[in-house]
């Protein structure tokens, strides 16, 4: 540890620059393996390929507002109304986030075919961006769930005082103070439709990260590819600055947040239960064909013999050791970034962070050729075990780490070490009793979701997996032989990877819901860049935001 | 395990971009070792994954492990690989969706001793660029003559056939085509699905070789405004049995997964049809396996390939084996005819040099221009 060794202040920097130049290094390999300028112009000059980034940008924008609409629709909902069941709904509404992207459009697309053969909906524009924005909305609506609770009601009493109708004094106070929050969740939602690849191809959508995949993997023209994924990285750009632009200054959320008591409910009367009905639409419609297909699959297998229960088996443990493996040390690494940008935020503490989301901008078909090109030559002995495995998901998913400990780190107030320190306490113990358990369930939150993305990662796995294992995820592929889901054979890995999912979601909410005191006190606390009062899942969000931090995208598919 | 975090912090500091401070570059070497060191850590649980994949070669004994990388599909190559381990002794590691592209980026790191593809392209590529040791000539003489590489550069070991299928219920067999080339005319105008596949940029690259660049042109442009671009030849298939399209240009097999996941042949109302005189529309591709000629394994991977064409070994697999493990592709070996799809010769396919698809950059470039290529 010798940079550190001898000046304990700047190890947090020194190995978060550490932390930031080893995710960084799959980009450097696509910079330097050969793309150029007049490459990218001679890509951009074929009819196709501009049609496919004119059609990538329409889907995100659809998708973004889809999901806005769906996931704060949703969330006041469940936290600004008298609707039954409300802690119940709020755990159904985030049950999409189990099912992978791919597997919900092979699911909608066979559904399509078997019990409505000429509707032809979901290949449609409309139809592709409804399916995505279906699976992708829980990750505006938990943010913007924590935010609408966090909201001072006094403030919209306030303005209800001066202005005659309650709907007003909530346009005014709560929808500013949730900006952050949507913004976070766009980010999240923006970048993984720019880099679906198996759900866009199902659905008949053609994106330029099907045009990189295709090239790599149907033409082998990895050239092509490369220039292709540096116009994808200006897109990623694109939806970082414009949802940075969303989240604007915060200065109404910061005032409006940090209540101690629960913001009010609007009721809802005799509408209680049909407002019901229709929020559970919403997860039914994400996850139902999944649900449905997959129960066709199991209940027609007597005509196929029995599932393999013992490849079942060692896929399911492998699945959980790995994305258990890849949550511990994404934690561990992403902790010095995270300390460093809340506690000295900075030029270099912020340029550090943003380079940890950058591995995000290019499609995953690319990163993993690029790890397969490092691994072999950095650690060839490792290459082909589960270290190098963990690895990528590490490097994939470290934004969602290093952007929920922020917001956990946020919580536990800069001023309370000085404080520790001023009555003589040492800094591993300041550490340990107030500010870890004051952060932990931002730590926690980042965790269960590299976890839960790591359990559904399918193209780096495909590349980096150890020769004869399996995952979950791994081998629903294998069962894509007729280029479609076999929902047969693929049922019990399907039934297996959602089941297992719903755990993590569960405990999302829980932490999301439960969080309200760690997030409650006055909102003057200075943290700069940072959230000062959030609860942990609203970090995500806010974090996200002004960090720069991107969740990971979902798992494209392997092409034929 | 635990020299390997020390070979990543030598390498770290050999590529260490130069005038980095001290700090910096001792905290990259350190934080890559902590990663590595947890990452392996996390993975020593994973034992059997370790051992196989140690980069010391165990002490030579009586049968190597083979490692195979393969873009096949996955019950083929294990169906296959099971039945030489049942009979040689011979263990397998496979990697399934593999590419040119992983094995490139391996460099000498890769344990990759033979290649099996799905399509020819791959393989082709593989020989085109010097990484394939030469077939041994009993093996290729154990293959029908047209499938393999010319220079015996890989050998054919299955094949798959251009077909229609078509839906009865939409149109009688005796209003389909009598040719490929008959399907832009306007009767068939929105009546037939197609999809941009490698084996469609074959039968490109296959146009363009023989008719030339302005005729194949003209048909591609009638196919994409006759027929429904359906993305994938899953698509394209269960489409036709869907009734929505009433035809679609795919290749046979498709047919026979479903077939095989719906109980049978007779389960399915969409049916294969096979243009009557020989036509560019039944244009037969192989999936061809060569033997990587950085593998320490040549004798026993040579071995391997002499099976998988041998009418006892691997052919008899390809031609009797269950419809979900075989994929009803077509066996290659002279005399050997399956026994779901029949012989190979029943095919009308013109001859095609399956190598001119090492590269098939012309039909790529077409196709691009057109707005017809993939993605």
């Amino acid at each position: 540890m010798g940079g550190g060794a001898g000046r304990p202040r700047g190890l947090a920097p020194s190995l978060a620059v550490a932390v930031a130049a080893v995710s960084l290094l799959p980009i450097g390999y696509l910079l330097v393996s050969g793309t150029s300028l007049s490459a990218v112009a001679t890509e951009l000059g074929y009819a196709s390929t501009t049609a496919a980034l004119g059609q990538t940008v329409v889907l995100t924008v659809m998708v973004c507002g889809l999901t806005a609409v769906l996931g704060l629709g949703a969330a006041v909902l469940v936290t600004r109304t008298t609707v039954p069941a409300a802690r119940a709904l709020t755990v159904l509404l985030t049950v999409p986030l189990a099912v992978p992207g791919f597997v919900s459009a092979y699911a909608v697309y066979a559904a399509e075919l078997v019990y409505a053969p000429r509707l032809s909906v979901v290949t449609t524009l409309g139809g592709a961006a409804t399916v995505m924005s279906l699976s992708l909305y829980p990750y505006v609506f938990l943010p913007c769930v924590i935010a609408l609770r966090g909201v001072d009601p006094a403030l919209e009493e306030v303005v209800a005082s001066l202005r005659s109708r309650r709907a007003s004094a909530f346009a005014a106070v709560s929808l500013p103070a949730v900006r952050p929050a949507m913004a976070a969740g766009l980010l999240i939602v923006g970048l993984h439709t720019l880099s679906e690849y198996g759900a866009m191809v199902q659905l008949g959508r053609s994106t330029l990260t099907t045009k990189i995949v295709a090239e790599m993997l149907d033409y082998g023209d990895y050239r092509s590819a490369r220039s292709l994924a540096l116009v994808l990285a200006v897109l990623a750009v694109a939806v970082l600055a414009g949802t940075q632009a969303l989240a604007g200054r915060g200065v109404v959320g910061d005032v409006a947040r940090g209540g101690a008591r629960p913001p009010p409910r609007a009721g809802l009367g005799r509408w209680r239960w049909p407002a019901l009905a229709g929020a559970l639409l919403v997860p039914l419609a994400a996850v139902g064909p999944t649900v449905v297909m997959t129960a066709r699959g199991l209940l027609g297998a007597e005509r196929g013999s029995a599932p393999p229960w013992g490849v079942v088996a060692q896929a399911l443990s492998s699945t959980i050791g790995y994305a258990v493996a890849a949550a511990l040390v994404a934690t561990l690494c992403a902790l010095p970034v995270a300390w460093w940008v809340t506690r000295r935020p900075g030029v270099a503490s912020h340029l550090t962070e943003r380079g940890v989301w950058l591995a995000h901008a290019i499609p995953s078909a690319i990163l993993a050729l690029s790890l397969v090109f490092l691994a072999t030559r950095l650690v060839p002995s490792l290459y082909k075990t589960p270290a190098v495995l963990v690895a990528a998901y590490v490097i994939l998913f470290l934004p969602l780490a290093v952007a929920n400990q922020r917001v956990g780190l946020g919580a536990a107030r800069r001023a309370y070490d000085e404080v520790a320190a001023s009555l003589g306490v040492r800094p591993s113990t300041a550490f340990a009793r107030v500010t870890f358990p004051l952060a932990a369930p931002g730590f926690a939150a980042g965790a269960i979701l590299v976890a839960l993305d790591a359990s559904k990662e399918l193209t780096t796995t495909l590349m980096l997996l150890p020769f004869d294992a399996s995952t979950l995820s791994s081998m629903l592929w294998a069962t894509t032989n007729g280029e479609a889901l076999d929902f047969t054979a693929a049922a019990p890995y399907a039934a297996l990877l959602v089941l297992i999912g719903a755990l993590p979601v569960y405990l999302l909410v829980r932490v999301a819901l439960a969080d309200r005191s760690a997030g409650t006190g006055p909102a003057a606390g200075q943290v700069p860049g940072a959230a000062t009062a959030l609860g942990p899942t609203e970090q995500i969000i806010s974090a996200t935001v002004d960090g720069g931090s991107a969740a990971a995208p979902a798992a494209p598919l392997r092409p034929r | 395990m635990s020299s390997s975090p020390l070979a990543f912090s030598a390498r770290s500091r050999a590529t260490r971009p130069a005038g980095g401070r001290r700090w910096r570059r001792s905290a990259v070497v350190t934080a890559s070792a902590t990663l590595v060191a947890l990452t392996a850590a996390c993975g020593s649980a994973e034992t059997a994954a370790d051992e196989s994949s140690s980069s010391e070669p165990a002490p030579s004994e009586e049968t190597a492990t083979l490692t195979v990388y393969t873009d096949q599909h996955a019950e083929l190559v294990e169906g296959l690989t099971q039945a030489y381990t049942e009979e040689t002794g011979t263990e397998f590691q496979i990697q399934n969706d593999a590419t040119v592209g992983q094995i490139e980026a391996e460099g000498d790191a890769s344990q990759a001793d033979v290649f099996l593809s799905e399509d020819p392209g791959p393989v082709a590529r593989l020989g085109k660029d010097g990484l394939l040791s030469p077939v041994e000539q009993p093996t290729l003489d154990q293959v029908r003559p047209g499938l393999s590489s010319e220079e015996g550069a890989w050998v054919a070991y299955a094949a798959r056939a251009r077909v229609l299928f078509y839906n009865p219920e939409e149109i009688d067999e005796s209003e389909l085509p009598a040719s490929l080339a008959d399907i832009t005319e306007p009767e068939y105008a929105g009546r037939f699905a197609w999809a941009p596949s490698g084996a469609f940029v074959a039968t490109t690259q296959y146009l363009l070789d023989t008719i030339g660049e302005e005729e194949t042109t003209t048909f591609l442009e009638g196919v994409k405004a006759n027929g429904a671009d359906e993305q994938k030849n899953g698509n394209v298939r269960d489409t036709v049995e869907a009734g929505k399209h009433a035809m679609g240009l795919s290749n046979h097999y498709y047919w026979w997964v479903l077939a095989a996941q719906e109980g049978g042949p007779d389960a399915l109302t969409s049916k294969i049809y096979h243009f009557p005189e020989e036509d560019p529309g039944n244009l037969v591709l192989s999936s061809g396996a060569g033997v990587l000629a950085a593998s320490d394994n040549q004798d026993e991977a040579q071995e391997f390939l002499a099976w998988l064409t041998s009418p006892d070994g691997g052919q008899e697999v390809i031609a009797d084996g269950p419809l979900g493990a075989s994929e009803a592709q077509y066996p290659v070996a002279t005399g050997v005819s399956s026994s779901v799809v029949g012989d190979l010769d029943e095919i009308a396919s013109p001859s095609f040099d399956m190598d001119s698809l090492a590269d098939s950059e012309q039909a790529e470039e077409l196709l691009k221009t057109l707005g017809m290529s993939k993605g």
